[in-house]
């Protein structure tokens, strides 16, 4: 089980070897990245299939809290998977794609995967916060690499939101070190309580301003729609489907094992708490996102904006913090990945095909591509959540659990029933628009055998998950009792076994 | 008031609420990036403030620091995050700075303004 740390080291080899083999040999350094992250998804399927039990990896011989410790479990393997293959497609897709992208593009990627699946695995605190800037730091120069000044604007845009979010997580670490001495999440676990609880406040506060940059929530998100939309196709989908994801994971891990069981009592005015201000911040988070996604007559920021809804969802399930909502927090996080990778996709061959993100000048392009047009429904249904496509269940569980809970958080059944209904008149509009009478002939849209495998096998995924959700099913039921961190199994107690206690 | 950790954190919080302040009325990307280094050496300062130990010596085996028993070392690890965090710092910056002349060399200007919307092809 040792193979786990391959996840983080294979990529960032090979991440220092490409650009050297670049100048050499171009195309070999491009199809080895695009072998390195598929090789990473094979093992991390393989880890997926052969796991029983959590288990921790120490690093280097340094028994934690003086080392690093990498854990591995039901939710950080299931996530790195996601990972691994949203980001092979990811690089298939650029490969295929008619711009051509220097192999420091591919040394990026491979940068952004070893982050993020640091970021997936560590159990430390600091060692998240370098992983943090790390994935940081190569997204920001990937967004930039396309559309010339619109790439670097929203870069721009987003490196300062994410490096004010990186000194309040350092200023959050400098706090809770000095007064709990360790920086290892499950040393740390449960411990903010019996810090001064001003002290403890602050630090909360500056931990969650940080996750929510990651994790798009307002008002933490204003460079979503610039960035996304500058970013090369690609990389909009793997910052939607990948990056987003790990800001997710962060979120999970973070209030459930370092908040600790009752993170309720660390910040608490009468009934208002720190798990209000998590639902209200998704709830506010839903309401603009879907709204802003509603307004955007740009495909790119509508596909943005409609992420920042799904997240403002999970973060409202995460803050309800049952068995059931955790369970759909998860769903919907992997499904989401999927069917926005898969939309992305199409959308950025239709921006490349007609010149123009602004869908109502799409018209008529579905026609002579009629598959592209149906995938793109598949995908739409998917993250809207229609019964028969992989977004249901999530949104489903998420929904009872919020019917089940007590106090405001009823109020997520409402918020989540009119979300969905925004998404699917904004996402049909765009696919009716795709089939209308054609204005202009519409250009040729730059499809090829790889562009295929990967969106079909991205729809596939949606239908498939949607029809027999039971194997993935059968994965997420263990995510809850694990990630509690109150029992045997549990995230804190394996920790400790590892340090021989 | 001659404490070291209270001019360390009224230092510290200075300079990140200066950076903050900075950061929240230019629109200029060169201040900006100014700004967001102002916080970060203030973000270090307050690392090292808040695990400053008073009448411990430096972690340093040898003769001639003197260190006999481990209740005399000072603690350090904030060494290590402070050292990590300033050169994370540096590739920040160093990024933010190419980003500007990218910027520059496509816009001519400085300003970061939202009105303009090019056209995306990829």
């Amino acid at each position: 089980m040792k193979y786990s740390i391959f996840l983080i080291v294979a990529p960032m080899a090979m991440a220092f070897l490409v650009p050297f083999l670049g100048h050499v040999m171009p195309a070999l350094s491009k199809g080895l990245s695009f072998l390195t992250a598929l090789a990473g998804t094979v093992l991390s399927v393989f880890l997926l299939i052969t796991y029983k039990t959590p288990f921790t990896v120490i690093m280097g011989g340094w028994i934690p809290p003086f080392g690093i410790n990498l854990h591995v479990d039901m939710l950080s393997l299931l996530f790195a998977t996601v990972v691994y293959g949203a980001v092979t497609l990811g690089i298939a897709f650029q490969l295929s794609s008619v711009v051509v992208k220097k192999p420091y593009f591919y040394m990026l990627i491979l940068l952004l995967l070893t982050s993020l699946n640091g970021m997936i695995l560590t159990g430390d605190l600091f060692n998240l916060f370098v992983f943090m800037e790390i994935a940081g730091i190569s997204s920001w120069a990937l967004i930039a690499s396309g559309n010339k000044t619109a790439g670097v604007r929203g870069a721009l845009q987003y490196m300062v939101v994410a490096s004010l979010a990186s000194v309040a997580y350092l200023a959050a670490i400098a706090i809770i070190y000095s007064s709990t001495g360790t920086l290892n999440m499950a040393q740390i676990s449960g411990g903010l309580r019996e810090m001064n609880s001003a002290m403890a406040a602050l630090a909360v506060l500056l931990i969650l301003a940080s996750l929510f940059t990651e994790m798009e929530i307002f008002p933490f998100n204003s460079w979503v729609g610039s960035a996304y939309r500058g970013a090369p196709s690609s990389i909009s989908g793997l910052l939607s489907s990948a990056v987003a994801l790990a800001g997710a994971y962060a979120m999970l891990r973070i209030s459930y094992i370092v908040f600790g069981a009752g993170m309720g009592n660390i910040i608490r005015f009468g009934s208002f708490n720190i798990t209000s201000i998590l639902f209200w911040m998704g709830v506010v988070t839903v309401v603009t996102g879907e709204a802003s996604a509603f307004t955007q007559k740009d495909a790119k920021r509508m596909l943005a904006w409609s992420s920042v809804g799904q997240m403002g969802m999970i973060l409202m399930a995460i803050a309800i913090a049952s068995e059931k909502s955790i369970y759909g927090a998860v769903f919907a996080l992997i499904t989401h990945s999927i069917s926005k990778l898969l939309l992305f996709m199409i959308v950025g061959r239709l921006v490349s095909a007609t010149g123009t993100s602004d869908w109502t000048r799409w018209k008529g392009i579905g026609r002579k591509n009629s598959i592209l047009g149906i995938f793109f429904i598949i995908g739409a249904l998917g993250v809207t959540g229609i019964p028969l496509f992989a977004g249901f269940w999530g949104k489903f569980t998420i929904i009872g659990s919020a019917f089940k809970s007590t106090g405001s958080s009823y109020l997520g059944v409402y918020i989540i029933l009119a979300a969905t209904v925004m998404e699917a008149v904004y996402f049909l509009r765009l696919a009716h628009a795709l089939f209308e009478e054609p204005e202009r002939k519409p250009g040729k849209v730059n499809t090829g055998i790889v562009f295929w495998t990967c969106t079909t096998l991205l729809a596939l995924a949606v239908v498939i998950i949607g029809v027999f959700p039971a194997p993935l099913d059968r994965k997420i039921k263990k995510i809850p009792s694990e990630l509690r961190g109150d029992n045997t199994s549990g995230y804190i107690s394996t920790v400790y076994k590892a340090m021989g206690r | 008031m001659n404490n070291p950790v209270f001019l360390f954190g009224i230092g510290a919080f200075a300079l990140m609420m200066i950076g903050l302040y900075g950061v929240l009325t230019h629109k200029n990307i060169f201040r900006l990036i100014l700004s967001l280094g102002l916080m970060e050496t203030g973000v270090n300062l307050f690392i090292v403030a808040a695990s400053y130990w008073d009448g411990v010596r430096a972690p340093i085996l040898g003769k001639i620091f003197n260190v006999k028993t481990a209740d005399s070392y000072a603690d350090p690890l904030p060494q290590a995050l402070v050292l990590t965090s300033i050169v994370i710092g540096l590739g920040v910056t160093a990024l933010a700075l190419a980003l500007m002349i990218k910027y520059r060399e496509g816009t001519g200007t400085l300003e970061m303004e939202d009105k303009r919307e090019e056209e995306v092809e990829e």
